[in-house]
């Protein structure tokens, strides 16, 4: 029992930690990669000089090193985990330094850190938390200065603070303010400490920018000067009453002599538990739709980018896709494995935007899935265009996997400066160092055309002047198909296209024009012979002359026979059972499926956009 | 115990004399050297800023810059394959070496030279200042951008007004009235912040430009010598992409006129020969004497079908600045089929029109093919400035106050990323050899990932601040006052 209580402390740490870390790790490790994803920290003196340069860009440069870590998420929530608790830790510290009992004062730092993780994990606020994270620790060592010094000292540090980390600093002054009250209560003193306090916020100039007016801007909506003010738009207002004005109230009110603690304590949990309350409805909210939706597209998108395209597929062994992400991260899958033509009508596609999702101003999913997409199928230029609409919307930093993708783009179009650029960046990365020094290699055409993979990728341009706005997507792909047949992706996403489509005519043009190239052969992979056996009903000779396989015509007339004749028996359902993979049952059943195709989930507004 | 303050003195100064570089060229060798940016053998003012290089096959040595005129040099270390040039004696040798040459001599740590290069220092200043916008080479979003002002004569850029300072709106086509700063303007679009905002007698006016008569806000501006007017075009623009081109995109105008702005009453006027529906009129540019207005014309073509058939000629009309009055013919200066001719801009001495052409349209900052040529006001020629072109993108330009430098951007760095290029042209019309824009880290425009664009040569320092846009008052409505017959008007209210 002694031993216990000796370790009480640590006992309690552990046990904090393990479960926030638990909570990241299983709740939130997709959000949390999301975040790594759309970063783009850097090993590079210049880099961080140019983030201490402004306005809590210190914080900025700390959270993106945080948040690189994030590619492993074991790892990267841990280091979160551990930032957290030390948040805890300092907060209550903080406060029992203004005599509250040390178990209230770390129920006072716990309460807000539940709203804070919600922060974390969906609001994308990292930077938000490394504020206040910053902040704490700045206060602490400040607080425990003698009385004599403390408040210069505080005066000295809050415009340090304030330009590091934004507008968390103001628990600086402020703290320091309510223990110089805290000693003395007289209404001298209080005037005497307040309203330089006062002053200062108004009117001194950092203050001005950062701190009362600052926060006022948010409020007020008003756009920021340079230096900018902490950026607020991250943080949940809850969030900012829970760790702002808990504590201050505590602290204020354990200085009644009669019932503190009790009065404390009540306002911790009136506080603190109706700020976590007020977080409900929203959390419903999101956890319904944003949440659920986005964390697995999410997981869809960790999975392809870890290479784990097997196990992706199965996630739909038994159910099918909801949204068109989902099937475009399939159909990704299925591309590198090259199985887009025999498998693509396995997973109840809906239309061609199974293949490719209309386009939205999000960097994740719309602007990687462009990029990918178009990159398996050998439209390069679009790739890079599409990964840098991506860097564009994914913030000021730019992102490290659209980096990734406009050097891989570049060196296919052997614009070898600006790759070597990109390179560079991602050689001051820690998790995309590796891929980057080794695509220096591939900067000359002598390389790229010795390796398959870029080769395969060069052979796929084709020059041309004309407008995108002028070109016929399916037009464009012909000409990469004729200019590199034997890039099956490019070859079998135009067939699977039409047919998604359901366009029989351009299906020939595709297949028509494969064969001319003299490397696509007949018999035809079977789901296109499928297409055709649908296309030619009407001209069966051509059956022949495509060598299409007997079996599959028979399937196609049973099937017919089975769903045009009005009664339903055993044998048709068992019929049209038997042809749920078949294209001809896609085609009869595409038009109910494709009017679920549209629905995007509605919390597609709030994706992160910059 | 600490050691007396002599010893100590004593100490610092041995290690000094330790320290002070003895450069000596110890053998004179026929290879050449690489260097970063490539300032061989390029025509540079008294007053530009340290040229500072990066050598690829120097670690550490010196380079020796020699006046040829006093045989006076400076030398400077090369440390990590890096100069950086003491402004001072930078300063002091270029001074001495006014109208001659400069040599340079890189040598490496054994003291072996390699072969010699030049610099030739003008006689002429340049301008103090440069104005540009700072932007990714993006395609439709574009991130954070701002209006800047560089320093010639030393590295030290200010901002102007930046996009964060209006909800990330949109900032371009900043212009100013002979190159001064006390009038000026910039565009904002998009967001509440969106307007032509024009700083006029130490006031900002914030303009609605958008009329029922006109089918845009204002869009690419010249402003009139007086400081009176702003001559406008207004234009409907699109964008679209190559299917696969290193072109990349094309900004393609359906319709187009041109219009002046009297800043004075907030009026719009124009003329049948500028607003006509038969042609595209776009980038007008007042004559130094404020007397002639060009601008470039095209004929129209279904757009953007026939992208590729606009072909914009170099028009001038007279203007009267005391009754507004614009001429009633129109001047072809060049006319090219091969060559489609934008942004012309006049030297301030009248000599010389300077502007860009390529193959086609008129957005060239995305045309490989777009080169300066120099139409010779005196006699009538038109050439190509060879000298300044590269292979790629050479584009918008500006002049100095003395006509004796332009700047213009260029994407022959890299391709993708425009950079800025300092161009002399002498007193006989004979080119320079350009140089890029210098910076205190020779390396930095091989790591910076923004586009230069719009440089524009300004002689003080713009006192304005950019967050003075933050509060989105009201803006002035301005009218459109000329009457053009309907049947001529490719206006707004021509339905075409």
């Amino acid at each position: 029992m002694i031993t216990i209580k000796k370790y009480s402390k640590i006992i309690t740490a552990v046990i904090l930690f393990a479960a926030i870390w638990a909570i990241l790790l299983f709740v939130g490790r997709y959000m949390l990669y999301l975040q790594e994803q759309l970063q783009l920290f850097q090993n590079d003196w210049a880099y961080i000089i140019d983030n201490c340069e402004y306005n809590t860009g210190f914080a900025q440069m700390i959270s993106e090193f945080i948040v690189q870590f994030f590619y492993i998420p074991w790892l990267g929530t841990m280091i979160m985990a551990l930032i957290i608790i030390a948040t805890i830790y300092a907060f209550s510290s903080i406060m029992q330094h203004f005599g509250i009992n040390r178990g209230i004062a770390l129920i006072a730092a716990i309460i807000p850190t539940i709203p804070l993780l919600y922060v974390v994990i969906i609001a994308e606020g990292t930077f938000a938390f490394i504020q206040y994270f910053i902040a704490i620790i700045a206060t602490l060592p400040i607080l425990r200065v003698c009385d004599k010094h403390r408040w210069i000292a505080a005066m000295v540090a809050s415009p340090i603070l304030f330009w590091i980390c934004g507008a968390p600093a103001i628990l600086l002054p402020i703290f320091s303010l309510i223990l110089a009250i805290q000693k003395d209560r007289s209404l001298k003193n209080i005037l005497i400490n307040t309203i330089p306090l006062v002053i200062y916020l108004l009117f001194g100039y950092v203050g001005i920018y950062c701190g009362f007016i600052g926060s006022l801007n948010w409020f007020l909506n008003y756009v920021t000067p340079k230096p900018l003010v902490a950026d607020l738009r991250y943080y949940e207002p809850m969030v900012v009453v829970g760790w702002y004005i808990t504590p201050i109230l505590v602290i204020a009110l354990s200085m009644c002599k009669k019932k503190a603690h009790a009065i404390a304590t009540a306002t911790i949990f009136i506080i603190g538990v109706s700020t976590t309350l007020m977080c409900i409805p929203k959390h419903i909210y999101s956890a319904g739709i944003y949440f659920n939706t986005f964390n697995h597209w999410m997981k869809l998108h960790y999975m392809y980018t870890q290479g784990e395209y097997e196990e992706l597929l199965l996630l739909y062994k038994s159910k099918e896709p909801t949204y068109v992400v989902e099937s475009n991260y399939i159909n990704l899958s299925l591309m590198q494995q090259g199985k887009l033509a025999t498998d693509f009508f396995k997973y109840a596609p809906r239309d061609q935007y199974a293949l490719l999702m209309k386009w939205t101003d999000s960097p994740l999913p719309t602007a990687y899935i462009w990029s990918e997409v178009c990159r398996q199928i050998g439209f390069i230029y679009k790739s890079g265009q599409s990964a840098y609409e991506g860097e564009m919307l994914s913030g000021p930093r730019g992102s490290a996997i659209f980096t990734k993708l406009m050097a891989e783009a570049e060196i296919v179009m052997g614009n070898y400066e600006v790759a070597k650029r990109y390179i560079e960046v991602l050689e001051k990365t820690i998790f995309y160092k590796d891929w980057a020094t080794k695509q220096r290699k591939y900067l000359n055409d002598q390389a790229v055309m010795s390796d398959a993979y870029y080769s395969s990728k060069r052979n796929c341009l084709y020059p041309t002047h004309h407008l995108i706005l002028n070109t016929n997507e399916l037009d464009m792909l012909l000409n990469i198909i004729r200019k590199n047949p034997t890039h099956k992706n490019s070859y079998e996403f135009a067939g699977i296209m039409t047919m998604a489509a359901g366009q029989l005519q351009a299906l020939s043009s595709v297949i028509n024009i494969g064969i001319s190239t003299g490397k696509i052969k007949v018999p035809l992979h079977p789901t296109f012979q499928q297409g055709l056996v649908m296309a030619y009903q009407k001209a069966p000779a051509l059956y022949k002359a495509y060598k299409i396989e007997t079996s599959l015509i028979n399937e196609f007339v049973e099937y017919q026979k089975a769903t045009t004749n009005g009664s339903n028996t055993l044998n048709q359902e068992t019929i049209i059972r038997k042809n749920q993979n078949r294209y001809w049952h896609y085609l009869r059943t595409r038009d109910a499926r494709s009017s679920r195709a549209h629905i995007e989930p509605t919390a597609s507004q709030e994706l992160p956009s910059n | 115990m600490k050691p007396p303050i002599l010893f100590r003195l004593l100490f610092i100064g041995i290690i000094c004399l330790a320290c002070n570089n003895n450069f000596t060229i110890t053998e004179q060798s026929t290879k050449r050297c690489s260097i970063y940016p490539n300032y061989k053998g390029i025509t540079i003012p008294y007053n530009i800023c340290p040229l500072n290089f990066y050598v690829d096959s120097v670690e550490t040595g010196f380079v020796r810059f020699e006046s040829n005129v006093t045989k006076n040099y400076i030398e400077t270390k090369i440390s990590n394959h890096k100069i950086d040039i003491n402004p001072k004696d930078w300063s002091r040798i270029l001074q001495e070496t006014k109208g001659n040459r400069l040599y340079v001599s890189v040598v490496d740590e054994n003291g072996v030279s390699y072969q010699q290069f030049v610099m030739i220092v003008a006689n002429e200043p340049i301008d103090k200042y440069v104005a540009y916008r700072l932007l990714a080479p993006a395609f439709k979003h574009w991130g954070e951008m701002g209006i800047y002002q560089r320093d010639l004569e030393t590295f030290k850029e200010h901002t102007v007004v930046e996009s964060k300072n209006s909800e990330f709106a949109c900032v371009n086509c900043h212009s100013f009235a002979n190159r001064k700063t006390d009038q000026m303007m910039f565009h904002v679009r998009m967001t509440d912040y969106a307007g032509t905002y024009v700083w006029h007698e130490g006031e900002m006016d914030k303009l609605n430009t958008k009329t029922p008569q006109t089918i845009s806000p204002l869009v690419y501006p010249s402003w009139h010598p007086s400081g009176k007017y702003i001559a406008f075009s207004v234009n409907k623009t699109g964008l679209t992409f190559y299917v696969n081109s290193n072109n990349k995109m094309e900004v393609y105008d359906s319709r187009s006129d041109v219009v002046i702005y009297d800043v004075e009453k907030h009026e719009l006027i124009t003329s049948e020969q500028l607003f006509n529906k038969a042609q595209f009129e776009t980038f007008p540019s007042f004559s130094p004497n404020g007397k002639q207005l060009y601008f470039c014309s095209a004929d129209t073509v279904p757009m953007p079908a026939k992208y590729d058939d606009v072909k914009y000629a170099l028009c001038a009309i007279d203007f009267n600045p005391e009754t507004r009055e614009l001429g009633t013919t129109v001047d072809t200066i060049f006319k090219d089929q091969r060559l489609s001719a934008t942004l012309p801009r006049i030297s301030p001495n009248g000599e010389y029109l300077l502007f860009t052409a390529a193959k086609f349209g008129n957005f060239h900052i995305s045309h490989k093919s777009a080169d300066l040529w120099i139409y010779n006001m005196k006699n009538g020629k038109t050439y190509n400035a060879s000298r300044w072109n590269s292979n790629d993108v050479d584009s918008y330009h500006s002049w100095s106050d003395n006509s004796r430098w332009v700047v213009f951007s260029s994407k022959r760095d890299d391709g993708v990323h425009t950079r800025l290029y300092i161009a002399y042209i002498g007193e006989d019309g004979k080119l320079g050899v350009p140089f890029m824009l210098p910076q205190k880290d020779p390396l930095f425009n091989k790591k910076f990932r923004k586009a230069y664009n719009i440089p524009e040569f300004v002689i003080d320092k713009i006192e304005y601040k950019g967050y003075e846009i933050r509060n989105p008052d009201s803006a002035i409505q301005i009218q459109f006052v000329t009457d053009i017959p309907t049947d001529v008007t490719s206006g707004a209210s021509q339905k075409l």
